[in-house]
């Protein structure tokens, strides 16, 4: 991929083509540390440029105020092959485009109002398919990764352009797509795949997971497999452990067989199967779900400082200032001001742990740190923590823990993120779990954050206590 | 500046409260934006900066202007942000530079009412992959290097998609603002 242009271009005023070079790629979170400490120079010494990036600022925000009006409140208009047309639309100062604006006002002004008040508890219905962790994802169309994050399912197909999701069925089989993939969970027991990659696995005697394809449908009975689909030709299936029905010739001619461990095969469009040991080989290659908590795999020494919390807190006689966007300091942890508080009871490590409260206000407070790593570029970065809910307290709809590695180069610029979701509402209550993630460092990686975030999901209520948080770089 | 009335009851205070937030909630929000490219933060941070003014409306001088303290508030929630994120080498401006910006804003807050309404006229203009990148960057977040593995584009490529889709954006809204007479 090629890199963005590192120069301003020449041109006959240098100053400001270089202010112009550098609000431009401002608001697209372009520059490094030094091209904005630039602009802040020139914004500090000059009025006329700060006032130019204040109208871009609101510009930009506008624009983002109204496209998001547009999703949220069904208004986008149609996709069309054209990229730019100029229509006859109504003026500003017509009734249309006044009425419009009133509307529009309105809107943004009781999403306003909202900002003030603690949301009540809703209760949204858990959806029949969640994401348990994702590792590099990029999908076609973003809303996907933001429903999933937020404990929802976006409806119809999902294309996965490239990374690993892990996604959790109701029915209790779990799935490793692999991009790019396209599919669809369909039902709590019943994924679609259409093009790509899966690996599925029923851990639990009862639980089971069909996967319906093109050539056929494979139903998991509790047992693990691999699945590939290459649209318009064939299905691959390789049983990694126990056994699989594999349903073929659809409802005119319905033909079941059963495959055990060890078996793979290539069924094509019609249902005919023959045997495929190169795709056993293959899945026998690609990564499985111990990859995505890093089991099995031989971590050093835990880089985390104070991984027990045991440190002094201070912010304790901070908390006016907490209000005012203050944080929550314990060592090298640092917190969302007034959500985060050290605790001696419940712990799992050691004398202390720190509570992560919902006060009904942000949608994440965290706790975390940064730890730097010097260049860790392609090595394996674990990171694992113990969180509870207690009974008094606990999470309810959408909420949950959130485990998070962010990468990030010299300069600071993100380079990549891996999350590990855990602890849910109906999750046992009073009792430590354990979330665990493994990623590999993107290239120029030099320093990792670690996250732990409660999806707060601006709920009054519901919170956890987290302990015994490890970042370790894995050994070659 | 008519002073604005004390509120009797806390119906009231809330009422007026609401009122003036919703005022000033643009102002300060697109502050924060241009301050705090991360989206998702900036969010956060408009929040807290609602949350201490509800806090703080007591101590509000009702002979002053109501914008001006709350993009002070925020001037100050933004500088706290910085501060927490000096580790991470992902901040933007220094006091100083705020400062400019906060006033910035304040002289310019009249200017937005008319061009909202233009920008939603205008953005409507706009279609097919342009609109997806720019949905991509303003609705999601993403940056132009996340939008370009998305779409198989360059970052290069999306950035000037990107650059061009708010270039026609910008002309169409000067264009129609000024047909109406209020461009300023």
């Amino acid at each position: 991929m090629k890199a963005l242009p590192s120069q301003p271009p020449l041109g006959r005023d240098a100053a400001r083509d270089r202010y112009e070079w550098l609000a431009d790629r401002h608001f697209d979170g372009l520059l490094d540390h030094a091209e904005s400490a630039e602009l802040g120079q020139i914004v500090s010494s000059d009025e006329a440029s700060a006032a130019n990036l204040a109208r871009r600022a609101v510009f930009h925000y506008q624009m983002r105020s109204v496209l998001r009006f547009e999703r949220d409140y069904g208004a986008s208009p149609d996709d069309g092959p054209g990229e730019y047309r100029p229509t006859d639309g109504a003026s500003p100062g017509s009734w249309a485009g006044r009425a419009a604006g009133i509307l529009m006002v309105v809107a943004l002004g009781a999403a306003a109002a909202g900002w003030f008040l603690p949301r009540k508890t809703v209760e949204h219905e858990r959806p029949f398919a969640e994401m348990t962790a994702v590792v590099g994802c990029v999908w076609s169309d973003p809303n996907v990764e933001i429903a999933l994050r937020h404990g929802s399912l976006p409806p119809g197909p999902l294309e996965l352009v490239c990374g690993r999701i892990e996604m959790r069925f109701a029915s209790g089989g779990t799935a490793i797509i692999e991009g790019p993939a396209t599919f669809e969970p369909i039902a709590a027991d019943g994924l679609r795949m259409f093009d790509g990659s899966a690996r599925c696995r029923c851990p639990e005697p009862g639980t089971e997971l069909r996967v319906e394809t093109p050539s056929g449908t494979i139903v998991d009975l509790g047992t693990e497999f691999a699945v590939n689909v290459e649209p318009g030709s064939r299905t691959r299936v390789a049983v990694i452990e126990g056994k699989v029905r594999l349903d073929t010739g659809g409802s005119k001619k319905p033909v079941s067989t059963l495959m055990e461990a060890g078996e793979a095969v290539s069924v094509d469009l019609s249902g005919a199967a023959t045997a495929d040991d190169g795709f056993l080989h293959a899945a026998g290659e690609t990564a499985g779900f111990e990859s995505f908590e890093g089991r099995g795999l031989e971590a050093g020494q835990n880089l985390l400082a104070d991984s027990s919390f045991q440190g002094m807190p201070s912010n304790g006689a901070e908390a006016d200032s907490a209000r005012e966007g203050g944080q929550f300091r314990l060592g090298s942890w640092v917190g969302s001001a007034s959500h985060v508080e050290q605790v001696s009871s419940p712990t799992a490590d050691g004398r202390h742990a720190v509570r992560i409260a919902s006060l009904g206000n942000r949608f994440w407070p965290l706790v975390g740190q940064t730890v730097a790593t010097g260049d860790i570029c392609g090595r394996t970065v674990l990171a694992s923590v113990k969180a509870l809910q207690t009974a008094s307290d606990p999470l309810s709809s959408t909420q949950r823990v959130i485990l998070k590695l962010i990468f990030t180069d010299a300069s600071g610029r993100y380079l990549g993120q891996a999350e590990r979701h855990f602890l849910r509402a109906g999750s046992a209550v009073d009792q430590f779990v354990e979330g665990r993630i493994a990623a590999e460092a993107p290239v120029g990686t030099v320093a990792v954050k670690c996250e732990v975030l409660l999806n707060a999901s601006r709920l009054p209520t519901g919170s956890i206590v987290v302990d015994a948080a490890t970042l370790t770089i894995v050994d070659h | 500046m008519p002073r604005t009335p004390k509120p009797k009851s806390q119906q009231e205070r809330m009422l007026l409260l609401s009122r003036l937030w919703t005022d000033a909630q643009p102002v300060v929000a697109a502050m924060v934006a241009g301050s705090v490219i991360d989206f998702q933060h900036g969010e956060d941070l408009v929040s807290q900066v609602a949350e201490t003014i509800v806090l703080k409306f007591d101590h509000y001088d009702r002979t002053r202007p109501f914008t001006p303290w709350a993009l002070g508030i925020a001037k100050n929630i933004v500088l706290r942000h910085y501060e927490r994120r000096a580790g991470d080498r992902l901040v933007f401006f220094d006091e100083g530079a705020l400062a400019s910006m906060a006033v910035a804003h304040e002289q310019i807050a009249g200017e937005a009412g008319e061009r909202l309404v233009a920008i939603r006229q205008c953005l409507a203009e706009i279609r097919g992959k342009t609109r997806r990148v720019m949905e991509m960057r303003y609705i999601d977040g993403l940056k132009p290097v996340a939008i370009g593995q998305a779409l198989e584009m360059t970052s290069n490529a999306v950035w000037v998609m990107l650059h061009r889709g708010r270039e026609a954006v910008s002309m169409c809204v000067k264009k129609r603002l000024a047909a109406a007479g209020t461009f300023r």
